[in-house]
């Protein structure tokens, strides 16, 4: 593949200490993300998805290893000390949704209030101007203008999520992390909120890297998938590769475990790609 | 009912209350007709009756009087007490949890060692150094009611570190000042104010037991605790001076209590919705 890396995790390590105990969260973790590409990363619950979403977002201290974006002045290394300008030009290109909606809005404010954070502190947008955009955002993400003086507490799970998208676009970024943000949700409400991001994604072009452990999801909307299992990236490769062709023996165990609870999901897939390759 | 709208209920009534006791403590001496402070020896321990409700002191000064014109040193000396520990302790609670580290360590073990002590005891020891007076009565109890807030604020912060909101508002830019003002402070605030509001009433008690000891207000300001202090030399003889100033007491602590309490009943609802 002769495209070039967007953003590049380098040997990323991060340890934790837990009741004494050193827990590698992230181990050597190393990957690239092209620009527009939807990057799955699967894996069971405490294989450091998470941990390596917060690494890249910049919201935890890597022990090693860097995070590099081809900013508008060449390559630059977002974990080095004194880039905080280099972090602030970072930070206005990544949004982040997160796994839980309701907790992710601040219950003091309302949503539109929280909505116009991210313009608040990256933009010098007057009051008047981020009202607008958050009015708009709020439309776009199929929420009604009158949820704009509500409090998250007040909206359902789906809406809350709804507004987390909304927020996250506010901004307009470039790169966007999704850790995830279906998890929370019940079945109906992820469908729809996951053809509101695919539809969204696709409109805006985003890079995205999209973390969850529903194997038959990311199948469906990633370009490219890794897994990861006990803070290492056992595997990576396209969709197709990963789902057919895996190499790793986890990847195989957690492809069988998706069979064995849910026939329908691969068919999900299969039929997904055959209306894929139609339109082609 | 629901629960909400009782809690409302309640609030509303503990408020019409307050203001009530806010008018007779700031604007009732007005409407008195004898002075609180000019002995009058010709009645002089006079049974309450229509002229002087609850009757008068050894000096023959109307109690009636003399205890609307104290419930403002009382109120407002204990108002004054919790806005201090209020504020003080909950931006050093608040610093203490966000900051984390070395300064969190300090400043929680400064608060042991004041809360080493039994609180009234300290308080006790502090006006007994200081000397008598309100202001010293103040400055004691200051010392002592500090910790509370200064803890609550502290544990409410870092329970807050973690939650996803603090990582939203990361990635959305906000810096350390944009957090502790816009994200922390109104999220621990609402538990802050019930603990004050809950406060008021038994500073009110602290502050009656400091003058009551002769350590707080002395004569011949007619603070409630001295005026008792000065009364319980009479209780055989007319014991309606000690009892309509314990029963003034009462009423304002109560009061003070039932806001708290509508008030931490108002937002527990709203947190379980």
């Amino acid at each position: 593949m002769d495209r070039q890396g967007w953003i590049k995790v380098e040997h990323l390590n991060k340890t934790f200490q837990k009741q004494g105990k050193r827990i590698n969260a992230v181990c050597d973790v190393s990957f690239e993300l092209y620009p527009g590409e939807c990057f799955g990363l699967i894996g069971e619950s405490g294989s450091g998805k998470s941990t390596l979403a917060n690494l890249v977002a910049g919201l935890e201290k890597a022990d090693s290893g860097a995070v590099y974006m081809e900013g508008s002045g060449g390559r630059i290394d977002l974990l080095a000390k004194g880039s905080r300008k280099l972090q602030k030009e970072y930070g206005q290109k990544r949004q982040m949704i997160f796994q839980n909606p309701r907790l992710s809005f601040n219950p003091a404010m309302t949503i539109g209030k929280g909505l116009e954070e991210a313009l608040r502190y990256y933009t010098k947008l007057s009051k008047e101007e981020r009202k607008k955009r958050a009015l708009e955002n709020l439309e776009l993400v199929g929420l009604k203008k009158e949820y704009y003086d509500r409090h998250a507490f007040e909206l359902s799970g789906g809406e809350c999520q709804r507004a987390a998208i909304a927020r996250a676009l506010m901004i307009e970024p470039e790169f966007l992390i999704c850790d995830e943000i279906t998890s929370a949700l019940d079945v109906s409400v992820q469908a729809q909120i996951m053809d509101l991001f695919v539809e969204i994604q696709k409109k805006k072009k985003m890079t995205c890297l999209f973390i969850s452990h529903d194997l038959a999801l990311v199948s469906n909307i990633c370009d490219r998938i890794a897994v990861m299992y006990d803070g290492k990236i056992v595997e990576s490769g396209v969709t197709d590769q990963i789902i057919h062709h895996s190499s790793s023996d986890y990847t195989k165990k957690l492809l069988q475990s998706v069979f064995l609870a849910d026939q329908e999901t691969m068919t999900r897939y299969e039929r997904k790609k055959r209306e894929k390759q139609k339109v082609f | 009912m629901d629960k909400k709208r009782k809690s409302r209920i309640w609030l509303i009534v503990s408020l019409i209350l307050l203001l009530l006791l806010f008018v007779a403590a700031f604007g009732g001496e007005k409407w008195l007709h004898h002075a609180p402070f000019k002995p009058d020896m010709r009645h002089a321990f006079q049974k309450p009756c229509l002229e002087y409700p609850f009757g008068t002191d050894n000096l023959g000064r109307c109690v009636f009087c003399r205890i609307i014109k104290g419930s403002r040193t009382s109120i407002f000396s204990a108002l004054f007490v919790v806005l201090i520990v209020f504020t003080v302790g909950t931006l050093l609670g608040t610093a203490a949890g966000f900051a984390g580290g070395i300064w969190e360590n300090i400043i929680m073990k400064i608060t042991l060692i004041f809360q080493a002590f039994p609180s009234f005891i300290l308080a006790v020891a502090i006006a007994g150094i200081l000397g008598n007076g309100v202001i010293n009565g103040v400055l004691s109890l200051c010392a002592v009611y500090w910790t509370t807030y200064c803890r609550l604020a502290r544990s409410l912060t870092v329970s807050l570190r973690e939650v996803p909101y603090m990582k939203a508002a990361k990635v959305c830019g906000a810096g350390k000042p944009a957090i502790l003002f816009r994200y922390i402070l109104p999220n621990v605030m609402p538990s802050l104010l019930v603990t004050a509001a809950l406060d008021v009433g038994s500073v009110i008690l602290s502050m009656a037991g400091l003058s009551f000891l002769g350590l707080g207000a002395v004569r011949p300001t007619a603070e409630w605790g001295a005026v008792m202090s000065e009364a319980k030399d009479y209780l055989q003889t007319a014991p309606w001076i000690i009892v309509f100033n314990g029963i003034a007491l009462f009423v304002v602590v109560t009061v003070f209590n039932l806001l708290g309490d509508s008030l931490r009943d108002l937002l527990d609802t709203e947190a379980e919705m």
